[in-house]
């Protein structure tokens, strides 16, 4: 399942979010949508699912 | 006479969601349009301009006009020193942010047509969508 985490500081306001359950970088897909609201890319980090390629499985007619 | 204030680190990229976090802070009348002029407290123009708008009327009697004027990466708060050590609050612009950032969350949420779960973990509001 994917998860988008908002992290906010109440002390500023400040926004952070974090994308898991992504794999390979569609996630920048997610990350330009809170881009659209923030006017910048949100603070995020790249972790192993960001590198991982996604396999095209294709169909099998019998 | 009390000075404007810019704050062009502080950025509101979307204007509709702009609006409706200065509802969630109790400004319901927001003035929206284009090089709008802003007032001081005894109804004199300012040189300063903005785009949306909320009317000292909003605010309080001796209050002057808070203005967000658009940049190319949003609307950026132009506030004046008096209100914002008065009668905004020195955390006018915290609880803003927070209320822009809630209203981006439910946003998003609804765009992914996930759910959404709140919790607190150190200070911090933690939002998890899933989806």
């Amino acid at each position: 399942m994917k998860e988008i985490t908002f992290t906010i500081d109440p002390a500023t306001g400040k926004l952070t979010v974090h994308i898991h359950g992504i794999k390979g970088p569609s996630c920048t897909e997610y990350s330009k949508m809170v881009e659209d609201y923030l006017g910048k890319a949100p603070e995020s980090e790249n972790t192993a699912e960001f590198s991982a390629k996604v396999q095209n499985v294709g169909r099998v007619r019998s | 006479m009390s000075k404007y204030l810019s704050f062009p680190d502080i950025v509101f990229a979307d204007k509709w969601t702009l609006v409706k976090a200065l509802h969630d802070c109790g400004y319901s009348v927001v003035e929206e349009g284009h090089n709008l002029p802003l007032f001081g407290y005894h109804g004199d123009q300012r040189p300063e301009t903005a785009d949306v708008v909320v009317r000292r009327t909003w605010i309080g009697s001796v209050s002057n006009d808070l203005g967000f004027a658009k940049t190319d990466k949003g609307y950026t708060p132009i506030i004046s020193e008096y209100d914002r050590g008065s009668r905004l609050g020195e955390d006018f612009l915290v609880k803003l942010r927070t209320n822009y950032s809630l209203r981006t969350i439910d946003a998003i949420t609804r765009r992914v047509r996930g759910s959404s779960t709140r919790t607190e973990e150190s200070g911090q509001i933690k939002i998890r969508v899933r989806f």
